[in-house]
């Protein structure tokens, strides 16, 4: 059909003004911002220090900076395993034809995914509360020795993991459904007729058709889950002694507690540049949509 | 097509899976419903009843009075910006995501790049510049600045999925329609419209979750209790309160989830069943 080209425009220019104003503009103003020292009690006025506010970063003791890097890879590293590995399996299983209750099935996993970030929180809290909490209760059960999970400077960091796994394995399992569910029904039933056993079917059919997704799913909850904030500060606020102080808080604590803004910048900005990295690596080696219909 | 025929134990072992991830995905929500409904003897006993001896509305009564906890505002003011995300975001994805599906315009495939990379921008890294610019606005503590923001950090990503939508309705359908002597803008509206419903409903919702959910930006973002929502109305509370009354937690957590359910129950035949293929294929 023939159209006019510049129409394209027209449909597309509520979200780009959109994304100018909440995206593009902060970026470079966050930029422009991690190279001056600006208080939270003055935000309209600014001195220029160059780089002192990324060499204040890497100085610092308390936390160490590789401490915040470790626990944010761990942390990431070990949730989006999980949620991949994890959604995609289920939405495998759940794409067999003979499975009863899928509905069922796919509506109760979305649970975790619809609550707030804040009450997957609390409610691990309260899971992991050394005293009332039932995990210690279960562990009794099975005469375990109880743990104190979120306050103990070696279990926070699983424990926080945990909840986030929990939280995340929804998410993709919608995108690897959605991804099983695009695949055009006719090429299974191809592959029947031409003799096709389950496993070719899911390694020669299935696989290639939604590596897609899974390209698509890695990079969306790796940007998701380097951002967590809520879940980490309603369960543990970056503690006990730093262990579980991911970028997210770490940023929090510098700007608005401590009020250097400046220095806070200069943190969004590394986490920005990671985030750019990760997009980047994914987009360069799958580039997504270019081979969906070949 | 035959039915092949799988064998018993795949079936025992297929089903055994998704039943212990089923128990494992209920289990923190059922402890959290049954404190819910606990007398406040109940939910601090030790050790802690799997099945409730007794049964009371008063948690859930106290959640709501301002006296006592922080009463019903701060769920209004997360129902009035969580809906007003949703009506945007709907109208900007359906827009974007047509112009990117039926358009091919110079700039296009970068552009639509950008948007997979902006949408990968955490809303963190960039919240220290909004927080200066809704200052100087006077977009902070407001509901409109909240709105616009979880608006616009998500609609890169629903308009690249009304994009997907689109892209599934055949072009025939519009140039048929055009043939009848449909115009441009009623085709979009008459016959891509309620063929993207599904996608417009599965944006919309999306868009009220994120709203209905957040916590890091109104925390940043807001400051008075007329405009926070009851994520932050909870966080205040718990902070406030020298022992953590799970309870209570536990009854707010409760009435949080209850709308989001609600609004996924309602479209839950959208996300499932996406587009009706059916009606297209022939």
């Amino acid at each position: 059909m023939k159209r006019k080209p510049l129409g394209g425009y027209l449909y597309i220019t509520p979200l780009l003004i959109g994304v100018i104003l909440f995206s593009v503009y902060p970026v470079i103003q966050v930029i422009w911002m991690s190279f001056h020292e600006i208080s939270l009690a003055d935000i309209r006025s600014e001195t220029f220090i160059g780089f002192r506010n990324f060499k204040d970063i890497f100085a610092m003791e308390d936390p160490p900076f590789i401490s915040v890097v470790w626990v944010t890879f761990a942390f990431v590293g070990g949730s989006v395993l999980f949620h991949v590995g994890a959604g995609l399996a289920l939405a495998l299983l759940l794409n067999l034809g003979w499975v009863k209750g899928k509905n069922f099935f796919r509506n109760l996993y979305m649970l975790p995914w619809i609550t707030a970030g804040i009450m997957v929180g609390y409610t691990w809290s309260f899971l992991f509360e050394p005293r009332a909490g039932i995990l210690n209760y279960l562990m009794s059960l099975v005469h375990l020795p109880s743990q104190s999970w979120t306050a103990d400077p070696k279990l926070a960091l699983p424990s926080i993991i945990i909840a986030n796994i929990w939280r995340g394995v929804p998410y993709s399992l919608i995108l690897e459904t959605a991804g099983l569910q695009s695949i055009n029904m006719e090429l299974y039933d191809a592959a029947v007729v031409d003799g096709a056993n389950p496993l070719q079917i899911l390694t020669r059919i299935t696989l290639p058709l939604v590596k897609e997704f899974i390209l698509l799913n890695l990079i969306l909850d790796t940007g998701l889950t380097f951002q967590v904030f809520d879940t980490i500060f309603a369960m543990t606020a970056g503690g006990p002694l730093h262990r579980t102080e991911t970028f997210s808080i770490f940023m929090y604590y510098t700007a608005f507690k401590f009020g250097k803004i400046g220095m806070g910048s200069a943190i969004s900005l590394l986490l920005l540049i990671f985030s750019l990295i990760i997009a980047v690596i994914y987009i360069k080696f799958f580039r997504p949509g270019k081979e969906r219909y070949a | 097509m035959r039915r092949s025929k799988t064998n018993y134990i795949s079936r025992i072992l297929v089903y055994s899976i998704l039943i212990l991830y089923a128990i494992i995905t209920i289990l923190p929500l059922y402890w959290i419903f049954i404190t819910t409904f606990k007398t406040p003897a109940e939910a601090m006993s030790f050790p802690p009843t799997l099945i409730p001896r007794s049964f009371t509305f008063n948690n859930i009564i106290e959640i709501f009075s301002s006296s006592k906890v922080f009463g019903f505002r701060p769920f209004l003011n997360s129902t009035i910006i969580a809906l007003g995300t949703a009506l945007i975001i709907a109208v900007i994805s359906f827009l974007a995501g047509y112009g990117f599906a039926r358009y091919k315009f110079p700039g296009r495939d970068v552009l639509l790049i950008s948007m997979l990379f902006i949408n990968l921008l955490p809303t963190l890294a960039v919240i220290i510049p909004i927080f200066r610019l809704f200052s100087l606005y006077h977009l902070y503590d407001t509901y409109i600045g909240l709105i616009l923001l979880f608006s616009f950090r998500t609609a890169p990503f629903t308009s690249w999925l009304m994009k997907g939508y689109i892209d599934t309705i055949p072009v025939e359908l519009e140039e048929s329609a055009m043939i009848d002597g449909c115009s441009s803008r009623q085709t979009m509206g008459k016959i891509i419209a309620p063929l993207a419903a599904p996608g417009l409903a599965a944006v919309a919702v999306l868009g009220f979750r994120a709203a209905w959910n957040a916590f890091f930006a109104p925390l940043i973002l807001t400051t008075s209790e007329s405009i926070r929502p009851y994520t932050i109305a909870l966080y205040r509370f718990v902070g406030e309160q020298g022992e953590v009354e799970w309870r209570l937690i536990a009854a707010a957590a409760f009435i949080s989830i209850v709308p989001v359910v609600v609004s996924f129950g309602i479209f839950q035949k959208y996300f499932v069943t996406g587009l009706t293929g059916g009606a297209i294929k022939s």
